[in-house]
């Protein structure tokens, strides 16, 4: 996977970084509100974050 | 170029926001505090740290000083005087006190409970502390409570409106002067960072919900006249 593509940040590593970022402050607000055990909401986080990073991966 | 440009401003506004995040932690980050309610919004363990220091964020200052307008519903039964919990309806004397206990995240601007004229206001600083109202159950677990009374004359009624809070926050507005004529469920006062609002109301008139029951100021019937014992106008 390349870094730069084109003199840019090559749209998929964009992609992810945009993406992860805002799965990080969805999750802090996921924390706060949902009413889950610790690990299962962890998971539920976690698997979410995955299959996003997934999904970009397929399409790129 | 242009592209890498936009690229790193996102990049780098997407920084700032988790920035943001570690900066605030372990309390909301103001990127997703709208989003929350009120009581996660502004954790207790927060404001009490906010107290602590003396140093409040103003946009707790700003959630804090709210007021709302409220829907007043016309009728003859008293209005809540404050947001808040009802914590009980104690008799004493020809007296009934209805507490209502606010928390951080109440409305803290008082309303009148019914129309009248303001007869005293009387302040009971901190000479109040050892005097009388101590065997109430309301102020004995109080630290040095300071109070505003309101005496609203109704004709044949007259009923009083004690705004309380501790010596920590000592600070109370009564917005109207002795005199001065109260509407149903206008404003009154407010109480910066206090707890407690207590309405004394004349034996025949009862209170029309149960402690534990939450109150909102100037919407909430809270106390019924009774018809048959009520002295005539």
């Amino acid at each position: 996977m390349t870094l730069f593509e084109h003199g840019h940040i090559a749209w998929p590593l964009f992609a992810a970084l945009v993406y992860s970022a805002l799965v990080f402050l969805g999750a802090d607000l996921a924390w706060r509100c949902i009413r889950l055990p610790v690990q299962r909401l962890a998971v539920c986080v976690l698997l979410v974050w995955l299959g996003g990073l997934l999904v970009i991966g397929l399409v790129s | 170029m242009y592209t890498l440009i936009c690229q790193l401003v996102v990049l780098t506004g997407l920084a700032c926001l988790v920035v943001a995040w570690v900066r605030a932690w372990p309390y909301p980050s103001p990127v997703i505090r709208r989003f929350l309610p009120p009581r996660l919004r502004w954790p207790e363990a927060q404001i009490r740290a906010m107290l602590d220091t003396g140093r409040l964020h103003p946009g707790y200052l700003a959630f804090f000083n709210r007021d709302p307008v409220r829907d007043v519903s016309a009728g003859e039964d008293l209005l809540a005087p404050a947001d808040g919990l009802l914590l009980s309806a104690e008799t004493a004397g020809a007296v009934r006190y209805i507490v209502i206990a606010l928390s951080f995240w109440d409305v803290h601007v008082q309303r009148s409970p019914l129309a009248g004229r303001v007869r005293t206001i009387e302040t009971l600083g901190d000479a109040f502390r050892d005097g009388e109202g101590r065997d109430f159950a309301f102020l004995a677990a109080k630290h040095c409570p300071v109070q505003k009374r309101i005496v609203i004359d109704a004709g044949a009624d007259e009923i009083a409106i004690r705004l309380v809070t501790s010596i920590a926050a000592r600070r109370i507005e009564v917005w109207p002067s002795p005199g001065d004529s109260l509407a149903r469920g206008e404003r009154l006062g407010r109480i910066l960072l206090g707890s407690t609002v207590v309405l004394e109301v004349p034996m025949h008139m009862r209170c029309a919900l149960s402690p534990g029951v939450r109150v909102r100021a100037g919407e909430t019937v809270l106390v019924t006249r009774d018809r048959a014992t009520s002295p005539a106008r």
